[in-house]
């Protein structure tokens, strides 16, 4: 596996760390709702969130 | 080289320079977003402090891209704030939305990044340019990480089930329509190397390695269930391009 070394860095390193920071987070309220998130007008470019689903093209 | 070949490699450098400007100035704008967001929804402190981090970094990014294509004759390009572009459906619940944005911005779109930059880092003999692709290396790492990081933390609090038949969106829309056809001449040219840009079959190639070996696998951890993307790869690979 080519990337193997990345698979370990970003993945299992990445998952260390959110799991061993559980309890140290701020505001918990588990919601998940933000205003940021609050259009449904189904546009994709406008800062709502899209009824088509997608995602951030590759930058490099 | 034959004649006019470095002429189409830096004109195919300059406008995968100026799309990768206006793609880091978003990333800004989502990752500022998101780090509010994570916030809210009572994710670890320091994953959020990543998040808010790599709002700074990408901006930082988008002035190297400015950089390259204002030294190689191009324009000045628009730098103020985008409007935030947000994916995830709108039948998704609130916590699924954000972590529908992580995994799209973070998981799959740095991780990705990360695979490009390793790899330019090999082939790039430029002090310059080697030492601009090392400080981006070294941000990606922690953007790619934060998403990796946060879908691990949700896994604990919510099924993340729902991911996997949204996943060949994600990637198609990473992956971008032209990824998997032809390159043109210019766009196979090693020479982008130089230019830091990897070539367009190696890319595809690259992503496709990445795919494998590195995101599947990484959302096989928690368990999402991978048999869309892979379908949704296997595809791509009967596309002609393949055969050539």
């Amino acid at each position: 596996m080519k990337f193997k070394k990345l698979f370990q860095v970003l993945v299992v390193g990445g998952a260390t760390l959110g799991l061993t920071n559980c309890g140290a987070g701020s505001s918990k309220n588990n919601t998940g709702t933000n205003s940021a998130s609050s259009s449904t007008d189904g546009g994709t470019k406008d800062g709502g969130t899209g009824g088509v689903p997608g995602g951030g093209p590759q930058s490099w | 080289m034959v004649a006019g070949q470095g002429a189409a490699s830096t004109a195919v450098a300059l406008k995968a320079w100026t799309a990768r400007h206006g793609i880091e100035l978003e990333a800004s704008v989502r990752f500022t977003a998101l780090a509010g967001r994570m916030a809210v929804a009572g994710a670890p402190a320091a994953v959020v402090q990543l998040a808010e981090r790599a709002g700074t970094d990408e901006r930082r990014h988008a002035t190297h891209c400015q950089t390259y294509v204002t030294l190689h004759g191009g324009p000045v390009l628009a730098g103020t704030q985008p409007l935030l572009v947000e994916y995830a459906p709108a039948y998704l619940s609130g916590p699924q939305q954000l972590l529908y944005e992580v995994v799209a911005q973070a998981c799959i779109a740095e991780t990705q990044s990360m695979t490009t930059l390793v790899t330019l880092l090999d082939a790039v003999e430029s002090p310059d340019l080697r030492a601009v692709l090392h400080e981006l290396a070294r941000d990606e790492v922690n953007h790619s990480r934060l998403g990796w990081a946060f879908l691990a933390w949700a896994a604990q609090e919510q099924d993340v089930s729902f991911l996997g038949p949204l996943l060949p969106a994600m990637l198609d829309a990473n992956s971008g329509p032209e990824l998997f056809r032809a390159g043109k001449p210019e766009e196979e040219d090693t020479d982008l190397f130089q230019h830091g840009v990897v070539p367009h079959r190696m890319r595809r190639d690259l992503y496709i390695e990445t795919l494998e070996s590195v995101m599947l696998p990484g959302f096989e951890q928690h368990p999402i269930e991978t048999a869309a993307a892979h379908a949704w790869l296997a595809t791509k690979r009967q596309l002609p391009i393949h055969l050539i």
